[in-house]
C-alpha cells in the first residue's frame, strides 16, 4: 500500500516536472525566438525611406527594382523627386523631347526650305512673265504726299526688325547644315550666340513698330465693296491697261496689313514665351477653347492629347514660332518684290514719302480723289477765310 | 531718308533699353539660383 502510494507520488512528480518544462519552453525560449526573428524583420507596418513602392513583397523581405525596371521607368518619363526649387528637374527623358528633336531636323528643315525658295522662284517666274510693271501714263513730274515721316518710320522700323530676326532665326534652323561648313566651329559658335541675343532684343522693336503701324493704318485697311472689285480683277496684276480703283489701300496691300498684323501678333506671343518659358500653357488653353465648339485639333494633327506639360508648351512654341515665322517671310518676299523691282515708282512711297500723280491714279485712284477733294476743302477756306 | 534714319535710332534705343532692362529678368543671380533654402533632405 505504502508502495503504490509511492507511485502516485512519483507520477504526479513527474508530469509537474513535465509541465514545468512545458512552460519554462513556451514561456521563456519562444519569446526569445520571436525576439531574435524581430531584430531581422521590420515589423508590417515598419516604414523605410528606400522601400520600394507597391504591394509588400512575399516574406517582408525588402527589396529594390532592378537597373533595367529603373531605366525602363525613366525612359518612359517617369518623374522623380530632386531635392531642389525645380521640380521640374526630376523628368530624366522625355520623350516628346525626341519627337520634337526629329521634327526639327526633317520636315522643319526641308519644308520650310521649300515654302522659302519655292516663293522666290514663284516671284521670278512672274517677273520673267508680266515684267515690271510700269506706270502707263509715264511719269507726270507732280509728285503727291503719300505717307507721313511717322508712318515711313514705323514701317522701316518693322521692316530692319524683321530683317534681323529672319537672318538670326533662319541661323537657328538652317545655320548647322548651311553656315557651319563655310565658316567653322570657332566662328559659327560665337557668332551664333550674338545672333541669337540680337534675335531676343530685336524682337521688342519689331513689336513697337508693329503697334505703331496698327494705330496707324487699322482704319485705312477695313474691308470693303472696292477691295472685291480690286480682286475679281486680279488686282490690274495679271494684264496691262487694268487698273481696278483702290483707296489709300488696295486688297492686296490689305491682305499683306492684316497677314503681317496677324503672324506679326502670333510671333510675338509665341516669342515671347520661348524668352520666359514654362510660365504659360497657350497651346492646352487654346485646344481647349476650340474644343468647345468641337474642333478638335491634337486629334486632327496627330498630336497627343490636352493637357501638356510645361515643357511640351515650350516644344509646341518652338514648332509655331518657326512655321509662322517662315510664313511670314514668304509674305515679306512678295512684298518686297512688288514694292521695288516688280513696280515702277512703288518704292517712293516708303523712300521719299511722295508718289507721282499718275501712279497714284493708276493704283488708288479713289484715295487721289479724296487727298484732291480735301486740297480744294482746304484752298476754298483759306480763300474763304480772309474775305470773312 | 529722314524717316529710315530715324527707325535706325529707334531700333538701337529699344534694343539698347531690352538689353540692359530685360538683364535682371533672364540672368538669375547666383544666391537666388544656388540657394540651399528649398533643399529638402529625406
Amino acid at each position: 500500500m505504502k508502495r503504490l502510494k509511492m507511485r502516485v507520488a512519483s507520477r504526479q512528480y513527474s508530469f509537474a516536472a513535465v509541465a514545468f518544462a512545458v512552460a519554462a519552453f513556451v514561456g521563456l525560449i519562444l519569446p526569445l525566438q520571436a525576439h531574435a526573428q524581430s531584430s531581422v524583420r521590420p515589423p508590417e507596418n515598419a516604414t523605410t525611406s528606400i522601400a520600394p513602392p507597391g504591394p509588400a513583397l512575399q516574406g517582408g523581405v525588402q527589396a529594390i527594382q532592378s537597373d533595367s525596371e529603373i531605366w525602363h521607368d525613366i525612359r518612359l518619363g517617369r518623374t522623380g523627386n530632386v531635392a531642389m526649387p525645380d521640380q521640374a528637374a526630376g523628368l530624366m527623358i522625355q520623350s516628346q523631347g525626341e519627337d520634337w528633336r526629329l521634327y526639327r531636323q526633317g520636315p522643319t528643315h526641308d519644308y520650310f526650305g521649300y515654302a522659302m525658295l519655292g516663293t522666290l522662284v514663284l516671284l521670278a517666274l512672274f517677273f520673267a512673265i508680266r515684267g515690271r510693271i510700269k506706270i502707263e501714263q509715264g511719269l507726270s513730274g507732280i509728285k503727291i504726299k503719300r505717307f507721313s515721316t511717322l508712318e515711313r518710320m514705323s514701317h522701316w522700323l518693322m521692316a530692319l526688325s524683321f530683317i534681323i530676326l529672319a537672318i538670326s532665326g533662319l541661323n537657328v534652323t538652317f545655320g548647322r547644315s548651311l553656315i557651319l561648313p563655310l565658316v567653322g566651329k570657332e566662328f559659327f559658335g560665337p557668332m551664333s550666340g550674338y545672333l541669337k541675343a540680337a534675335h531676343n532684343y530685336t524682337a521688342f522693336a519689331f513689336m513697337l513698330g508693329l503697334a505703331i503701324a496698327f494705330v496707324l493704318w487699322v482704319v485705312h485697311n477695313l474691308p470693303d465693296r472696292t477691295d472685291l472689285n480690286w480682286l475679281a480683277k486680279g488686282g490690274g496684276l495679271l494684264s496691262k491697261s487694268s487698273h481696278p480703283p483702290a483707296k489709300k489701300f488696295n486688297a492686296g496691300q490689305k491682305v499683306i496689313f492684316w497677314g503681317v498684323m496677324l503672324l506679326g501678333l502670333s510671333l510675338s506671343v509665341s516669342g515671347w514665351t520661348l524668352m520666359f518659358p514654362y510660365q504659360h500653357s497657350l497651346f492646352s488653353d487654346t485646344f481647349a477653347l476650340l474644343g468647345t465648339i468641337g474642333l478638335d485639333v491634337p486629334a486632327i494633327l496627330g498630336l497627343p492629347a490636352p493637357p501638356y506639360t510645361l515643357l511640351q508648351e515650350q516644344q509646341f512654341n518652338s514648332a509655331w514660332h518657326g512655321i509662322i515665322a517662315v510664313a511670314m517671310v514668304c509674305l515679306i518676299f512678295a512684298h518686297i518684290y512688288i514694292g521695288t523691282i516688280g513696280m515702277q515708282g512703288a518704292f517712293d512711297a516708303m523712300g521719299s514719302g511722295e508718289v507721282d500723280l499718275n501712279w497714284a491714279r493708276e493704283h488708288h485712284s479713289l484715295w487721289v480723289e479724296e487727298v484732291m477733294a480735301d486740297k480744294t476743302d482746304k484752298a476754298d477756306g483759306a480763300v474763304a477765310s480772309p474775305a470773312e | 531718308m529722314k524717316a529710315f534714319l530715324l527707325s535706325i535710332a529707334v531700333l538701337v534705343l529699344v534694343v539698347a533699353g531690352a538689353r540692359f532692362g530685360l538683364k535682371p529678368l533672364w540672368d538669375m543671380p547666383s544666391d537666388k539660383a544656388f540657394s540651399t533654402e528649398n533643399v529638402r533632405l529625406d
